[in-house]
């Protein structure tokens, strides 16, 4: 009896792990399959024959990628956007998620702050009332056009703001007592407890940064000032036939990049994010568990 | 005394300032733009030189035999993945929870977060090789099953179930962290107490780990709410096309065509009003919910 | 209490953001040179005021490529593709059109923005509509009609009468004849068409030759014919690979592409239907009745025919289950790796995708058949580009119109005057050759010039004679004799000016005018159209997919029918009737 109920266990727990692989293999497939594709030769991967493995084994794609000076230049675009642009988000993040964490005893304006931030993630004016917003501001094909319009992340603000409440009240107050203001307090106590929220929402902003491309083809004036996604966006989208004027441009359809060309841009455009994602990552769980749950 | 409390606060306006000014100036202030879903607006009158035309956009649109098709999709779309989407990373959750191998956790954990990271751009093309009836796995699966292989893409009764699978499988490793969380807050001594008393794990993971679960299931459910009219613009506007279109459309694909490739400003405009009044009504019924129910303070 | 507060809040930040935004537009009137304006921007504001500056003296020099003293500024906008390739050191903002637009006739011409070909309908659009437009621009028919709407467009009609050259009025016509008249708007002529005209876009039917021969099958004199090919693809292992793996024909779900669409089938069958999925329903085809009003073409019952024959097709397995899935690249993906061997497309499909199939797989090879009738009889085939559907179009604020006028006599003279210059055309740098014309700002040609070039090569094949040709048919005379050598990668040359090539086959159609149908609607799009057609558009392709797959029963085009008259369609038929009778 006991050793019966001892097998079942070990295969549940067989089954358990098996089916974990299983998921885990169905969620590493995708890359593995764009990895092959982007190390195999273009005939093989035109016909649809390269699954998990490269065939017909080669560098090319990745030589002709990195000889392209569009592909590197939109990469210094991205990073300096990540740079700024993570850099302001964070600042303000911190800067809001402070006051708003207060109790309503405490700041009375606080519950008409935070539905006044909750409200821009409800209510948008759309495309063209921000074009003509960007343009005014002579921000057009300028770089801060990508950057402040998005100042304030308001889904990385609850978090952290909930990650600020769940914090043992007695440490401010300890603070408080010794003398500190807000602002100490806030430098002292509150950021330095707070690293897994922080290093959390910073991946948030900086994947939000690096994924986002419809801004940087509205915004952007020429190619060579788009960010990685949005020029990876004009190479991965597949163009309409329809609007082909060919009669004259007989060669220039022949030049139209290649599949495995592609698979190498999708790898090196996702490549940053994948390599910082790991060392964030242990940070996650406490991050992103305090802000959002609170007993 | 009332003077001192509120110069405590001054300190707490000025660090709200910089971010409430960025907000006022690229989010409210382009919500102007809102007056032009009761415009027949020109480009060349502007916002506010255009003629007003009350409600006409909202009853052209209404009016259009598309919309409540659209609408419906939309929230069945939605729901689903809501669905979907706390279902599968509980799941997940009480799996991994089984795990003693802490490497073979942290593994697993690592990734199946992946798929987050990956734009729908890139997924869309991925997925298309993948759900291929001639070549792609998932149907070679399929039909070693032995049944008819699926064109999951081109038929319009399975493609709401594709946007809910993908979206599910792309999402779920992520939804799955604030699980595991909550599952380390449950007693240690509720699990030995079970032993003792003989109770095989089945009986464990339902009796307790459930429970344990119930509240921040409720919680994020209630929160999930306000996404009803959400059902994600970038997945099917990569995914879609004119076959799909009746179970597939949704309104946020239908605003970028009947504003983007139409130039029908007002009536786009409009359409997204109508979205945003009623994702506000949800959300704070939702926040209203959370507080009265699970005394919770979303923000 | 807290509501209250709050929503005086919303309140007064709504006032404080019509505030900011209008004090924002106010800076921008006042400040001419704005902190924004770094050197690589182009300086779109001020380029209107040194034209107005520069408008022409009372003397007026009416040389069509007399120059501007002192020089003007004309902003515009541009897309290009990753194929366009550029000489060591030029751009598209700095090139020998640019250099010379400026040394020979003093416009300095600059790029307010230069976007991909994918993008630029949508990133005009959101110009368009925010008012922040160059001096000139190239636009379809959707965008003049509402610029048309805005009055933002100058009238060329004037400077086009006094400036154009004569070799511009040869190619473009009077105002009145050729082409310029789909250009008109009450009298003003508020475009110019860059293109149109051109008759070498009807389908082929390209077929595997090797599949053919190994099942021992002609190629089709009918549209049975096709049908039986393309079963017989499907069923009878024409790859000899003795697997059940390959279809009889491609098609890809936007189904009036150019490469694996339906037209060409369609045509078979007496059907003309157009009307583009991504596009906003406005490019439609319409052709006379025997009545003759205009009637459209996609409601007509031979459409009905064609679709029911699909649909056969489809039920046979001949054609791919997934095909509402896969856009063109897909299908053609699908097409290279040998799993299909036959599909209808225009003269450039050797070109893409069936290019370096030679070379991967020298086993295979396309034949080029005309288009058949379901009787037998010649098929009549239709021709999109004959109606022009790119404008040029001249910001209403430019004070000197003409100069556009001149850019395009600039173009013109040097690709096809006297003082013809190769460097404005093609340039061999190094082993490639490079294609400069399409760095112009504004251009157009002979409709012919493929034909024409197809002609030369022919000859000069003929004689052994190359030395009458102009560069560019030196350049495809050349490839031809490098593939016959063997150079496989030169194919798709031989497929379109060589033997057995498309040039071949169109010659064939262009020989009688009445083997064309042409769209008999060129006006722009009309109040209704704009407001339904999108609508009506989805239903169409939705309806037509459907029943090609065999979702819908064929009787559901009736239905299809009746809700388009019902849901705009009448009202759409109606005014291009009253545009025909007022034309």
């Amino acid at each position: 009896m006991v050793q019966h109920k001892g097998l079942s266990r070990t295969l549940t727990t067989v089954l358990i792990y098996a089916i974990l692989a299983i998921i885990s293999l169905a969620c590493l497939l995708p890359l593995i399959n764009v990895l092959a594709v982007s190390f195999s030769s273009n005939g093989y991967a035109t016909a649809g024959l390269v699954k998990l493995w490269p065939r017909g084994f080669t560098l090319g794609p990745y030589e002709f990628v990195l000889n392209k000076p569009e592909f590197l230049r939109s990469m210094g675009v991205s990073l300096q956007r990540v740079l700024y642009g993570v850099s302001l988000n964070m600042l303000l993040t911190v800067l809001i998620a402070y006051p708003l964490a207060k109790e309503a005893s405490q700041f009375r304006m606080r519950t008409a702050y935070a539905w006044f931030f909750v409200f821009t993630t409800l209510f948008a004016g759309g495309l063209i009332p921000s074009y003509i917003l960007v343009l005014k501001l002579h921000l057009i094909d300028n770089l801060a056009a990508l950057v402040l319009p998005g100042a304030v992340p308001v889904f990385n603000v609850i978090l952290l703001l909930n990650f600020f409440r769940s914090l043992p009240k007695e440490m401010s107050e300890a603070a408080y007592i010794d003398g500190a203001g807000h602002w100490q307090t806030l430098w002292k106590v509150y950021i330095p407890l707070s690293a897994p929220a922080l290093a959390t929402i910073t991946l948030f902003s900086i994947v939000g940064h690096w994924n986002e491309w419809f801004n940087g083809l509205i915004y952007m004036n020429t190619p060579n000032h788009y960010p990685l996604s949005s020029y990876l966006q004009t190479v991965v989208v597949n163009r309409d036939l329809n609007s082909l004027n060919l009669t004259q441009e007989l060669q220039i359809l022949q030049n139209l990049s290649d599949r495995t060309v592609k698979a190498a841009q999708i790898f090196l455009g996702a490549l940053p994010v994948l390599i910082v994602y790991p060392f964030l990552q242990r940070y996650f769980m406490t991050g992103i568990v305090m802000g959002s749950v609170k007993e | 005394m009332n003077r001192l409390f509120r110069l405590k606060e001054m300190p707490l306006h000025v660090m709200l300032l910089p971010g409430v000014l960025f907000v006022l100036l690229f989010a409210y202030g382009p919500m102007v733009g809102i007056v032009i879903a009761f415009q027949k607006f020109s480009p060349t009158k502007g916002l506010f030189g255009s003629e007003w035309i009350g409600f006409d956009n909202f009853t052209y649109v209404f009016g259009l035999p598309n919309t409540l098709n659209v609408i419906r999709n939309t929230i069945v779309i939605a729901v689903m993945k809501m669905v979907g989407g706390i279902v599968f990373p509980v799941m997940m959750a009480l799996l991994l929870n089984e795990i003693r191998a802490r490497f073979y956790k942290r593994f697993v954990q690592t990734i199946i977060y992946l798929p987050h990271f990956l734009s729908w751009v890139i997924l869309s093309g991925i997925l298309w090789d993948v759900l291929s009836p001639s070549s792609g796995i998932v149907n070679d699966m399929v039909g070693w099953l032995g049944f008819e292989k699926i064109n999951f893409l081109g038929n319009e009764n399975w493609f709401p179930f594709v946007l809910t699978g993908t979206d599910i499988w792309k999402e779920f490793g992520f939804g799955t962290i604030v699980y595991l969380a909550a599952l380390t807050g449950i007693n240690p001594a509720l699990y030995e107490a079970a032993v003792i008393d003989g109770a095989s794990r089945w009986q464990q993971t339902w009796k307790i780990t459930l429970p344990g679960l119930a509240p921040i299931i409720i919680l994020l459910t209630t929160l999930s709410l306000g996404n009803v009219l959400n059902a994600g613009f970038e997945q099917v506007f990569n995914l879609y096309g004119p076959v799909v279109y009746s179970t597939g459309d949704i309104l946020d694909t239908y605003v970028y065509r009947l504003g983007l490739v139409d130039f029908q400003f007002g009536v786009a405009t409009a359409i997204g009003l109508f979205k945003s009044a009623v994702s506000l009504v949800l959300i704070s019924c939702s926040y209203l919910l959370a507080y009265r129910l699970a005394n919770y303070r979303i923000f | 209490m807290i509501r209250t507060k709050w929503g005086s809040l919303v309140l007064a930040v709504i006032v404080t953001a019509v505030l900011v935004l209008s004090a924002c537009s106010k800076n921008e009137g006042n400040n001419a040179s704005p902190s924004a304006s770094a050197p690589e921007t182009p300086a779109a504001s001020t380029s209107a005021a040194e034209s107005e500056a520069a408008s022409p003296s009372p003397a007026e020099n009416l040389d069509p490529l007399g120059k501007y003293e002192p020089g003007i500024g004309l902003s515009t906008i541009r897309h290009t593709n990753s194929g366009m390739k550029f000489l060591n050191g030029d751009t598209i903002d700095s090139n020998i059109y640019t250099k010379s637009y400026e040394s020979e006739l003093g416009i300095k011409v600059t790029n307010k923005w230069v976007v991909d070909d994918t993008q630029y309908a949508q990133k005009l659009n959101v110009s368009i509509v925010s008012g922040d437009l160059p001096d000139f621009f190239e636009v379809d028919p959707k965008q003049l009609q509402t610029l048309i709407d805005g009055d933002q467009l100058a009238d060329l009609m004037e400077a086009y009468e006094k400036y154009a050259s004569e070799l511009t009025k040869k190619i473009w016509g009077g105002i009145n004849d050729g082409k310029l008249d789909t250009a008109l708007s009450k009298g003003k002529l508020v475009a110019l068409p860059i293109n149109g005209g051109q008759t070498d876009d009807p389908d082929f039917i390209w077929i595997r030759q090797d599949w053919l021969d190994n099942l021992g099958l002609q190629g089709p004199k009918t549209m049975d014919d096709v049908l039986n090919i393309a079963k017989a693809f499907a069923t009878q292992d024409p790859d000899k690979n003795n697997k059940n793996d390959t279809f009889g024909l491609n098609m890809n779900k936007n189904i009036w592409d150019g490469y694996s669409g339906i037209t060409g089938f369609l045509n078979g069958y007496g059907a003309y239907a157009y009307n583009p999925t991504n596009q906003s329903g406005t490019s439609t085809f319409w052709i006379k009745d025997a009545s003759g009003k205009l009637v459209f073409a996609d409601i007509q019952p031979e459409v009905k025919v064609a679709l029911g024959k699909l649909q056969e097709l489809f039920k046979a397995k001949a054609i791919s289950p997934e095909w509402a899935t896969m856009d063109g690249t897909k299908a053609s993906e699908f097409e290279t790796s040998g799993k299909v061997g036959m599909h209808f497309g225009q003269f450039w499909n050797a070109n893409w995708p069936l290019a370096d199939m030679k070379k991967v797989n020298p086993k295979s090879e396309w034949s080029i058949f005309p288009l058949v009738s379901a009787d037998g009889s010649a098929a009549k085939v239709q021709s999109l580009g004959y109606r022009p559907n790119r404008f040029i179009v001249v910001n209403k604020s430019v004070g000197n119109p003409e100069a556009i006028i001149k850019l395009l006599n600039y173009f013109m003279e040097k690709n096809y005057g006297e003082t013809r210059n190769e460097d404005y055309h093609i340039v061999t740098q190094g082993e490639e050759q490079v294609n400069t014309f399409p760095y112009a700002a504004i251009g157009g040609s002979y409709a012919d010039t493929n034909q024409n070039d197809y002609a030369l090569v022919q000859e000069a094949l003929k004689t052994n004679d190359p030395s009458t040709l102009n560069p560019t048919a030196k350049g495809y005379y050349d490839n031809i004799l490098a593939y016959r050598g063997g150079d496989l990668g030169q194919w798709w040359v031989e497929k379109v000016f060589g033997n057995q090539s498309t040039y071949e086959a169109l010659a064939k159609y262009k020989s009688d005018p009445n083997n064309y149908v042409y769209n008999e609607f060129y006006g722009s799009p009309t109040a209704t159209m704009s407001e339904r057609g999108s609508t009506l558009k989805d239903m169409e392709a939705t309806v037509f997919t459907k029943i090609i797959m065999g979702a819908a029963s064929i009787d559901e085009f009736d239905k299809f029918v009746a809700d388009w008259k019902s849901q705009g369609g009448d009202a759409i038929t109606q005014e291009v009737n009253d545009w025909y009778s007022k034309r």
